[in-house]
């Protein structure tokens, strides 16, 4: 039985990275548990809550591949109260944490198949730890060739340029990238991301998997246009975000339906959404 | 079994005993005003025992004590204390509930059923839910807007009362309260001992007195559900017209503040310490999201998720039991008079019309 009394774990910022340009808006925490067990095990796809001290919590999924254990990684962007908090803090402040909740992308179900990664501005963050998952050396083996479409603003706002050499190199995978409007000494795709999926990326109808992450109104059309092509809503994972307070299936804050989004959830298939009210 | 007859003295005697044997939390009267409020109180002198009020149904519940409106998640003290007293924020006597309706007392099942699950474990309820007895109570008022026989609870027992006592409004005398306590559970020494004092009832002449009560009560209730429950999630949320049965809705939660199953909560920071307080779904910020998109924009929104967490998604995760007791409450403090029946019914006619409809193709 787990026993959860909502006690956030000590952990401390040992590196704080700006992401994004003109905005600012969007950091890279990497946090250390200091407790007396200082491992944090997760899978791709959970997220924890975090805790800025006297402002509040609030859920972040986690970045960074599980295989990595000696730090945890979350990609905050400034949208309130907590967050905003949080972009005040600098390396060795003190955060709490507690978690890993929910369940994870099904990676393990997915091996050797081809994986298409189609992300909107920070929904990379969440995809960054399946991404790094499935391209860690030890793991790459077990699945086919990677494709990502990474949909942003503009190149300002931009993430993980200290990935994406390494991510390019990668064996068997290609990579697009595109912003909303053209703009100067930009060489890669112009568009909203559902407009390129035809012409940008290989559509495999059978045996690959397409994980979408993104602001709601992205996963929306995204998904709008892989069923147009074919793709079964089973082949379409997504997660969702809802307010949360608990993580725990406990407060009644972020149903959708009977399912819990933190306990049944972040991460859902198009083919489970469609059982479930539209209420997201 | 055991049965037991008792005056209203008799009453007051054992109480007493219960007083000095326990923390005794039973439903007073409070004056406000003009107005009288029937509350579950906390016993502080003998003196108060003759003010316990049991005849009406008390406004509160023991929700009060065991998921307490707001309350310090105090880790310190609580985590030195789990080690001393494995996991209990040491209380040095055990608290008995006097007077607590049936409903109400499935509705702390209902609790438990929520903190104290098998995949999780609320620490903080846990130890609020130590060290509790509760000792029902009816009479032969049914409570206004009642409909907890549809909900198949019933009225004059329920498992988590190791005893519960019956009051006869119409008799006096030895024949005015009747306290059945269950085989095999023992109160302590002195209230033992004081039982033995007390006259034995004939199980019979209770058991007459009930059947006449239940019977009266189903005559003054035509509520009825006319669906199995759960209530078909996807079908119900769609297709119901919630806007016209909730438009009174004001959006004050005044009805999810006093249900004895709404447990829905909120973490707040006061300075360093985390609190959780008691949260509820008529607001229109509970869903909010920091971007300002909301899924849940409208009242009526806010209502289908009220109606179907109790009828349909609690049901549908906890062994089909529903996430309702049926006490009424809403229904008489609702400012603006709105009826979760008349929900229900526009629920029902719904479904029966689609079904009829399906028959038909
Ligand atoms: C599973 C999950 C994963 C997430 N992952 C990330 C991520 O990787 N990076 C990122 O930048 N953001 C992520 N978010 C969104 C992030 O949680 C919100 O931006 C954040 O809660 C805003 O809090 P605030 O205090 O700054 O805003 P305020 O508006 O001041 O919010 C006040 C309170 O509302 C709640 N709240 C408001 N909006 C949300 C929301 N969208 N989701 C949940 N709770 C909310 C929080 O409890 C917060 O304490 C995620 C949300 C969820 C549910
Ligand atoms: S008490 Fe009545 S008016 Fe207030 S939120 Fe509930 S239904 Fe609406
Ligand atoms: S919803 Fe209304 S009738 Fe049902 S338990 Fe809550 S207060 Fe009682
Ligand atoms: S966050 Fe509390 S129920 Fe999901």
């Amino acid at each position: 039985m787990k026993r959860d009394d909502y006690l956030p774990e000590e952990a401390e910022i040992i590196e704080v990275i700006q992401e994004t340009g003109s905005n600012l808006n969007i950091k890279t925490f990497h946090l250390k548990l200091i407790g007396d067990d200082p491992v944090f095990d997760f899978k791709p796809g959970q997220f924890l809550m975090l805790t800025v001290h006297g402002v509040g919590e609030a859920p972040f999924g986690l970045a960074s591949s599980p295989s990595n254990r000696d730090r945890i990684v979350i990609s905050v962007k400034e949208t309130g109260k907590v967050t905003a908090a949080l972009h005040e803090l600098t390396v060795g402040d003190k955060v709490g944490l507690r978690g890993p909740y929910g369940n994870s992308f099904p990676v393990e179900e997915h091996k050797s198949q081809e994986i298409i990664f189609i992300s909107g501005g920070i929904g990379l963050a969440p995809l960054r730890s399946a991404i790094d998952y499935v391209l860690d050396p030890d793991n790459r083996g077990d699945y086919g060739r990677v494709q990502m479409l990474q949909a942003f603003r503009s190149p300002e706002d931009m993430l993980y340029d200290y990935d994406q050499p390494r991510w390019e190199d990668a064996e068997n995978i290609d990579i697009k990238y595109t912003i909303d409007k053209p703009c100067e000494d930009w060489e890669h795709c112009v568009g909203f991301p559902h407009k390129l999926i035809e012409d940008e990326i290989d559509c495999i109808i059978e045996g690959a998997k397409y994980y979408v992450c993104g602001p709601p109104i992205m996963i929306k059309s995204v998904i709008n246009e892989l069923l147009e092509i074919g793709i079964k809503p089973k082949d379409i994972i997504t997660t969702l975000e809802m307010r949360m307070s608990c993580g725990l299936g406990k407060c009644g804050k972020c149903n959708i339906g009977h399912r819990y989004v933190c306990k049944d959830g972040p991460v859902f298939s198009y083919q489970e959404l469609l059982d479930m009210p539209e209420e997201f | 079994m055991r049965l037991k007859k008792l005056n209203s003295e008799e009453l007051i005697e054992l109480l007493e005993i219960f007083f000095a044997e326990y923390d005794l939390i039973a439903p007073f009267k409070v004056e406000q005003g003009r107005l009288n409020r029937v509350l579950f109180r906390k016993i502080r002198q003998n003196n108060e025992i003759p003010s316990i009020y049991l005849k009406e149904m008390p406004e509160t519940t023991p929700k009060n004590f065991i998921l307490p409106r707001d309350e310090r998640l105090d880790f310190e003290r609580f985590n030195s204390e789990r080690e001393e007293n494995e996991n209990s924020l040491a209380r040095a006597k055990t608290r008995l509930f006097f007077g607590v309706r049936s409903c109400d007392l499935a509705a702390i099942e209902l609790f438990d059923d929520v903190f104290l699950d098998e995949d999780y474990l609320d620490p903080f309820y846990e130890s609020r839910r130590e060290k509790n007895i509760f000792i029902g109570y009816s009479n032969q008022i049914l409570p206004p807007n009642n409909f907890q026989k549809e909900l198949e609870i019933g009225y004059f027992d329920h498992q988590l009362a190791p005893a519960f006592i019956y009051e006869d409004l119409e008799a006096r005398g030895r024949e005015h309260y009747w306290l059945k306590i269950k085989a095999g559970y023992q109160f302590s020494k002195d209230v033992e001992a004081h039982l033995d004092n007390l006259e034995t009832g004939e199980i019979g002449n209770l058991e007459k007195l009930l059947n006449d009560w239940e019977d009266k009560f189903t005559g003054e209730t035509d509520f009825e559900i006319k669906n199995k429950l759960p209530f078909p999630e996807k079908e119900v949320f769609n297709q119901v017209d919630w806007q016209e049965p909730t438009a009174s809705c004001l959006g004050c939660g005044v009805c999810t503040y006093y249900c004895p199953t709404c447990f829905c909560f909120d973490f707040f920071w006061d300075g360093s310490t985390k609190n959780r307080a008691w949260d509820s779904c008529m607001f229109s910020l509970f869903t909010e999201h920091a971007s300002g998109h909301n899924p849940r924009e409208e009242q009526h929104q806010r209502w289908r998720q009220r109606l179907l967490h109790k009828f349909s998604y609690h049901p549908q995760n906890y062994n089909d039991k529903p996430g309702c007791v049926g006490c009424g409450r809403c229904i008489y403090k609702c400012p603006v008079n709105l009826d979760i029946r008349n929900v229900i019914n526009a629920v029902d006619k719904t479904l029966v019309k689609g079904g009829q409809a399906s028959e038909e193709r």
